[in-house]
């Protein structure tokens, strides 16, 4: 099934003749935007508009179609698959993932039981978040993380919303399809979030390559823990570590002899020198790279660091090359 | 001599009829016993794995031997995505199928009622529902069954008592 016959899949009926009627590929849409009784928005190529009662898009607030509750009803049954049963915990984290790997963010009214969120109720908001892969982000600094044998222990840094999730998936794929010139390695991906390999049904609908597995919506600590004792990993990759418990795994597997790539919030090198959780790791040398994206660019990687701190890749120059 | 065939042909038509009605009754509870099971898969599998309900239908059109085509048609329906909740796809599913027939009125409102509460709740509250549900059917196999004896012997009784009074009648 193609990308635009999964989006089309979720949305009610009205809705997907008007989408289809505005748009020919998803290419460019980044979200589209259901909220009871106000007007259905798309965020496409960069630009919000309304979908227009008439098909189209519109900057006109008159023109737009106003989504209904029964549309949000009939596009609730379909990304639950008619089994709202069947997503009670996903919809405690706030989204579904459907298949295709675009996740839908709800909100509604919160059932709050015992100090915590025990389902939702009148979803009345919708947040369509259409998949896009980049496959082959990850070309410029494969080189510098991978060596002969395996890879060096490697920690992706970025503020939010700067790609490092985009360019750990990326980097997955490229370890575990490998090359003509390099091996693919086994790698065990802990997937807490569903963000990685944005399985459905247990399958990864984002490409992770053909030597990796996947851990979905499992705990990372115990992920990690899990994927060394059962799948004899030679790369685990994680996103997001930031507990004391995923710290510790991270240093049980790394001396377990496998590697790690993982990604942390993060400003720069000190600023994950100086945090509590990961700062041992770093002053132990566990992690071998350390590569830092440009705040405010997507997927632009902005240096590299070795174990020591010193810079190795620079804004599109390598250290040979800066140094010649 | 062709008034003893006649006569030998009428009381036989007439006590296959009486025969016929007590076999729908009897058809009626096996299919009973089935959707018994259907229901206690359905808990199973939302318990156990919480899989969606098109997987369990489609588990269940591989099973059974009257309502497969009722649960393989719930399936292609559901995947359809078609603008119609479950309950309306169930419902007129419900109406379509051949084995709907053997069924009792109130089997088929007791149909209905378990399409309207499943799918659309919480997963506590689908294995509650479904808890009071197979009960229910239970109870409805149960007075079937122990109806079933005096309902053949009737039919049967009726029947022959029938081919005699029309054969009566025509001689």
């Amino acid at each position: 099934m193609d990308n635009m016959k999964q989006v089309l899949q979720v949305l009610p009926v009205t809705v997907r003749k008007k989408f289809k009627e505005a748009f020919k590929s998803l290419s460019d849409v980044q979200e589209i935007r259901l909220r009871a009784g106000k007007p259905l928005i798309i965020v496409y190529g960069g630009g919000e508009y309304f979908l227009g009662i008439n098909g189209g898009l519109t900057h006109n607030i008159e023109k737009a179609y106003h989504t209904s509750v029964s549309d949000l009803r009939e596009a609730m049954d379909y990304i639950s698959s008619y089994s709202r049963y069947a997503f009670e915990e996903e919809l405690r984290q706030g989204y579904i993932t459907v298949q295709g790997g675009h996740r839908i963010g709800v909100a509604g009214k919160i059932l709050w039981e015992n100090g915590r969120v025990k389902n939702m109720s009148n979803i009345s908001f919708l947040n369509i978040r259409v998949a896009h892969q980049a496959i082959g982000c990850s070309k410029i600094i494969m080189p510098y993380i991978r060596h002969r044998d395996g890879i060096y222990n490697t920690l992706l840094i970025s503020p939010p919303r700067c790609g490092k999730t985009t360019l750990l998936r990326d980097i997955i794929r490229a370890l575990s399809d490998g090359d003509e010139h390099n091996r693919g390695f086994t790698v065990g991906v802990v997937d807490e979030r569903s963000e990685l390999g944005a399985c459905y049904k247990g399958y990864p609908q984002n490409e992770l390559g053909c030597r990796a597995d996947v851990l979905d919506g499992c705990p990372k600590a115990e992920g990690m823990m899990m994927l060394v004792r059962s799948m004899a990993p030679d790369i685990i990759a994680v996103d997001e570590i930031g507990s004391n418990k995923d710290a510790s795994a991270v240093d049980y597997v790394i001396n377990c002899g496998i590697g790690v790539i993982a990604t942390v919030h993060g400003i720069n090198i000190d600023d994950i020198r100086n945090k509590p959780v990961l700062g041992n790791l770093v002053k132990g040398y566990a992690f071998k790279r350390y590569v830092l994206l440009e705040a405010g660019k997507i997927g632009k990687i902005s240096q590299i660091f070795d174990e020591r701190g010193s810079v190795i890749y620079q804004n599109g120059i390598s250290n040979e090359v800066r140094s010649a | 001599m062709i008034k003893f065939i006649g006569v030998l042909f009428t009381v036989s038509g007439s006590v296959l009829a009486g025969h016929y009605f007590a076999d729908k009754s009897l058809i009626r509870i096996h299919i009973l016993e089935e959707l018994e099971q259907a229901l206690q898969f359905i808990y199973g599998e939302v318990e156990y794995a919480a899989l969606d309900i098109t997987e369990i239908f489609s588990s269940l059109s591989l099973r059974g031997k009257y309502c497969s085509d009722f649960w393989l048609g719930m399936c292609s329906k559901l995947s359809e995505k078609d603008g119609y909740d479950l309950y309306s796809i169930w419902v007129s599913e419900l109406d379509g199928s051949s084995w709907v027939k053997y069924l009792l009125y109130e089997d088929r409102l007791f149909l209905k009622e378990v399409g309207k509460n499943t799918g659309n709740l919480d997963r506590q509250s689908q294995l509650h529902t479904l808890e009071i549900f197979k009960n229910r059917i239970s109870n409805i196999i149960e007075t079937a069954r122990s109806e079933y004896k005096d309902r053949a012997r009737v039919c049967h009784a009726v029947g022959a008592a029938a081919g005699i009074f029309i054969s009566i009648l025509l001689i």
